[in-house]
């Protein structure tokens, strides 16, 4: 990492990097664990010097805030990891926004876990005697989604995440997380 | 004969509420996780709040309501694709812009945390331990930590801040048996009107040309008895227990479906038995949507799909047991 790079990230930190460099920067930090959590690093420094800590969630909710007001559409690539690249369409401002605090949200699990960007617990037995899988195979990396999946099968796994995600969200704990999958997921991936 | 088992619904839910205190010698844990409970239901509030899975993010904005008429919800989608939730006492709309789809169904009753049963209390703390982690900070506001960590493999974890004057769930986040954080929902903005506008929630989305998926009123015979069914469940872990089983049609035009839910008081898990209705695909395999995992084989000519927030290795251990009786 060289000085310019954290310079760059430094003023990211602290929201005075230009409308031309943080695009550039923010599609970099997508790709780069050690600028993530270098990101993360800055942060914190900040908020421990202005008396907040990890207490403000590394600045997330002023940085969207902030980036509510401005509108500058923005594609990102939002999956580094894979080579694939997902789109943040440009929604009054959100994209900007949606980018800083992804990125801010990366930096923040770098820190809490130490490692890249998190992964699901997964299983890796297939249950003996399945034939070729459909869905997707028992084992396969986390990427799968539903969307991919032939329409009819699509059709019935979406009737019964509703159905399943009103028996979650009865529950006190849930909250509004079983109707966010349904609204949040992405159909690019 | 198995009936549903609302009295374990509600002494399991209590025993998310009941175990902080356990963990930690007083009861600090139960009254911020049953004042979250009865917020989440009572509040007038709006904001703007990000999800975060796997590396994905997505802005939406919710307007929630509370009248004498009880709750009204909107959850609208600021990035990606258009898509709206609306919820009231009597139905939940789910309208897929993109796919240009409405998928309307039967609201259910949300359930409260003030009951006591001992013997399910410490069943809980088998399966998970609770700790309240001090204070934290979203949108600005304070709120306080909550973290439940499970014992075993076989579930997720919670991680919750808990705002320190409304008691709204300001953030989060389920988290792998290690402890990774699998996917988060966090507020970046929130307020806390005396009144919400009616306009505020009604759909954007008109649903015009679209197709629509309504669960009919009239349902299958209640024959919510397990004794009544051919199938059964021959394995799940050690703390689920059976809280409901009946039968759906979740359209109109297609055929009724069993549906068995198992909850160990945190997580929930579902089972669905459909008859494979003529064109039978093949139907292998597991796919996941944040932390919600889906396992689905087919059982001679039925679907058997399992839904629901635990670990991969759940949902197909449960899955693989199931079987004509």
């Amino acid at each position: 990492m060289n000085d310019e790079i954290r310079e760059q990230i430094s003023a990211l930190a602290d929201d005075e990097l230009s409308d031309v460099e943080r695009p550039l920067l923010l599609g970099r930090l997508q790709r780069d664990h050690e600028l993530r959590a270098f990101l993360g690093r800055c942060q914190l420094i900040g908020e421990v010097m202005r008396g907040t800590g990890e207490a403000a969630s590394l600045g997330i909710a002023d940085r969207v805030q902030e980036a509510l007001a401005a509108d500058a559409p923005l594609s990102v690539p939002l999956n580094g990891t894979t080579g694939r690249v997902a789109w943040v369409k440009p929604a009054a401002g959100l994209a900007v926004a949606a980018s800083v605090a992804l990125v801010a949200v990366l930096s923040v699990n770098a820190l809490r876990n130490d490692g890249p960007e998190p992964a699901p617990a997964l299983a890796s037995a297939e249950p003996a005697g399945s034939p070729e899988p459909v869905v997707a195979r028992a084992g396969d990396s986390p990427g799968e989604q539903w969307d991919r999946l032939d329409p009819r099968i699509d059709k019935r796994l979406s009737g019964y995440l509703v159905n399943h995600n009103e028996y979650a969200a009865s529950r006190g704990v849930q909250g509004v997380m079983p109707y966010v999958r349904i609204v949040g997921y992405d159909t690019s991936e | 004969m198995v009936r549903p088992a609302f009295s374990h619904l509600l002494a399991v839910s209590l025993l998310v509420a009941q175990s902080p205190l356990r963990a930690d010698g007083g009861d600090d844990g139960r009254q911020w996780l049953e004042r979250m409970s009865k917020a989440a239901q009572s509040l007038n509030y709006t904001g703007t709040f990000v999800y975060q899975n796997q590396g994905k993010l997505e802005a939406m904005h919710i307007v929630h309501a509370r009248d004498k008429d009880g709750e009204r919800e909107r959850l609208v989608s600021l990035t990606g694709p258009k898509r709206e939730v609306l919820r009231d006492n009597q139905v939940v709309t789910c309208i897929l812009g993109d796919r240009q789809s409405v998928h309307v169904n039967k609201s259910r009753p949300r359930t409260p945390f003030p009951f006591s049963l001992p013997k399910e209390l410490m069943q809980l703390e088998k399966y998970y331990a609770f700790k309240v982690e001090g204070e934290d900070r979203v949108a600005g506001r304070e709120c306080r930590v909550v973290a439940v960590k499970p014992r075993d493999n076989l579930r997720y974890g919670r991680r919750l801040c808990v705002h320190d004057d409304s008691h709204l769930l300001l953030r989060s986040e389920v988290t792998s048996p290690e402890g990774r954080v699998i996917e988060q929902v966090m507020f970046t903005s929130v307020a806390f009107p005396d009144h919400i506008d009616e306009s505020e929630l009604l759909p954007d989305l008109g649903g015009a040309n679209y197709t629509w998926q309504r669960e009919p009123e009239q349902q299958p015979e209640p024959g919510d008895q397990s004794a009544d069914s051919h199938w059964k469940v021959f394995e799940v872990p050690e703390g689920f227990m059976l809280t409901d089983h009946s039968w759906h049609q979740l359209s109109a035009n297609e055929p009724g479906v069993e549906h068995w839910v198992y909850s160990d008081g945190l997580a929930i898990v579902s089972v669905y038995i459909e008859a494979s209705s003529g064109h039978r695909e093949d139907y292998n395999g597991v796919s996941h949507r944040g932390a919600l995992n889906v396992y689905g084989t087919m059982v001679d000519d039925y679907y058997v799909t399992v839904v629901g927030e635990v670990p991969r290795r759940t949902v197909e251990m449960i899955g693989s047991s199931v079987r004509i009786k």
